[in-house]
């Protein structure tokens, strides 16, 4: 056993108590006698032992003390004068009939029992109803919502505000601001901007700030729209004239925008003038220019069902365009491709 | 107990746990912090804790924080020291309400727990004995010389006779 000193006193506590082994004593001993400071805390203790010990001890506890630690059950075993008990039991109304009525005895034939009648009496704390907890609001609780709920709500809002914007502005997809793709030629002086990036791919030379009105009919929308005509002077009067390439039937039709609908004019073949002012009372809708490659048998079925027209743009089917190159890389022609029809726009 | 019940509690209770603590520690901010203490303790147990039970788990809490505080802050007053009570010294009061305010003050808290318990509330014995965690046996003794020793301050304060508590009174 290794005796140091920080284990010295608690094996001096333990020698004392008893709780060594005959082998520990025997070290703690050898310790003690090798080591004068080991001695002299053996020799602290033991004398404090010998001053507690034995006569040392507490004569006696405190009386009421002593009064504390009795298990009464009843008042009755409470030792204190008869009169008192009873005044207690009567004052806290749990007297019998028989005690009620030899208390009542005890205060007619004696009036100094009287007075401390009266006293008892007196001897219940009334509560101040006025005396009111302050702020008391604050200790009560308001329902805490998981924040899954509140996510939750987010995303119901969200979806609404999808599912509306989907059902009431979906033919006013065409947002200018939004697409930034959006190409802006010049023509005649005036700024036409064309909705969609691949519209001018089969144009060539189709740098498409060089684009002039009069490559238009090769332009090429997606059904989701193409041209739109914004006129920095809304009062001045425009009258575009469709040139007709002879590799492509290509026809310009003027389509108005609404909030919830997209109608066609009649004849699609007719050039139409464009009215600004009529295009400024369209408000942010504006006016539509729409471009669609429907070849002569197009036109025709164009003419016999309109709807088909209205179908396809519905369903967003958008043109895509295929360019072809030469063995030198260079591109020698550009097809478009709607739904299953492939229609050559441009070949060197 | 739901947080409805929990909140009725607060309507309820929260004025008497004020008063009892406040008679107790003779401290409105004290008595404030314990009321507060006391309804966090309730609003922590709420979950598992049946509504009926809520008002003496309440004064559990706020009798043993009363306690904490009570031994922390040194301010019981020992009996002996209530006994130096000037002759005819119920002539400074107004009211009994007022002497006995006073000798609740110089009383051991065991003493005015239960007293107040059983005033204020109108606890039964084995409620007082269930909040303040005493047997019955020991709310029995402390309620009998709580109510002892107040007759002694109100004999002490001067007040002899029926007359001189009508006056008061």
């Amino acid at each position: 056993m290794n005796i140091n000193s920080d284990n010295i006193e608690a094996l001096i506590v333990d020698y004392f108590d008893g709780t060594l082994n005959e082998q520990q004593s025997r070290e703690l001993d050898r310790a003690i006698a090798l080591n004068p400071k080991f001695r002299q805390l053996f020799n602290e203790y033991q004398s404090a032992l010998d001053c507690t010990v034995g006569e040392g001890l507490p004569v006696a506890i405190d009386p009421e003390f002593a009064e504390e630690l009795k298990q009464t059950s009843d008042f009755n075993e409470i030792d204190t004068p008869y009169f008192d008990r009873l005044a207690v039991l009567v004052s806290e109304c749990i007297a019998t009939q028989a005690e009620q009525e030899e208390y009542n005895q005890m205060i007619l034939q004696d009036d100094s029992k009287l007075r401390s009648a009266v006293l008892y009496s007196y001897c219940k704390i009334k509560p101040n109803k006025d005396l009111q907890c302050p702020y008391k609001n604050n200790l009560k609780r308001s329902q805490i919502r998981p924040l899954r709920y509140a996510f939750a709500a987010a995303a119901a809002v969200l979806a609404f505000l999808l599912i509306f914007r989907v059902v009431y502005f979906s033919e006013c997809s065409i947002d200018l601001a939004r697409l930034s793709g959006t190409i802006s030629v010049n023509f005649a002086g005036r700024n036409v901007q064309v909705v969609d990036n691949y519209v001018f791919e089969n144009v060539e030379n189709s740098t498409p700030k060089q684009m002039t009105y009069a490559n238009l009919p090769y332009a090429v929308h997606s059904q989701s729209d193409a041209v739109r005509l914004h006129d920095p002077e809304p009062q001045s009067t425009i009258s575009p004239t469709l040139q007709h390439d002879d590799s492509l039937i290509a026809d310009l039709c003027i389509a108005s925008v609404s909030e919830s609908k997209i109608s066609y004019p009649e004849d699609i073949l007719q050039p139409i003038t464009i009215d600004w002012k009529s295009i400024e009372e369209l408000d942010n809708n504006g006016l539509a220019i729409s471009i669609d490659f429907i070849g002569e048998q197009g036109i025709a079925d164009f003419k016999e069902d309109k709807a088909r027209i209205h179908r396809r743009i519905n369903e967003r089917r958008s043109p895509k365009i295929c360019v072809s190159y030469d063995e030198d890389g260079k591109k020698d022609g550009v097809s478009l491709l709607i739904g299953n029809r492939e229609l050559k726009v441009w070949s060197r | 107990m739901n947080i409805t019940e929990y909140n009725n509690c607060v309507d309820k209770y929260s004025d008497f746990v004020y008063r009892y603590l406040l008679k107790s520690v003779r401290n409105s901010q004290a008595a404030q912090d314990i009321v507060q203490d006391s309804f966090e303790k309730l609003w922590i147990a709420h979950k598992n804790l049946d509504a009926a039970k809520a008002k003496s788990y309440l004064f559990s809490c706020a009798h043993n924080a009363m306690v904490d505080y009570v031994r922390q802050d040194h301010r019981t007053s020992d009996l002996e020291q209530s006994v130096n009570i000037p002759q005819n010294a119920f002539n400074q009061y107004t009211d009994v309400q007022d002497i006995l305010q006073q000798a609740l003050q110089t009383m051991k808290p065991e003493q005015r727990s239960v007293i107040l318990l059983r005033d204020l509330q109108g606890y039964q014995y084995q409620e007082i004995a269930e909040v303040t965690g005493l047997s019955l046996a020991q709310v029995k003794v402390y309620i009998f010389r709580g109510r002892v020793f107040l007759k002694q301050y109100l004999e002490k304060t001067g007040i002899r006779s029926h007359s001189d508590l009508e006056e008061l009174v």
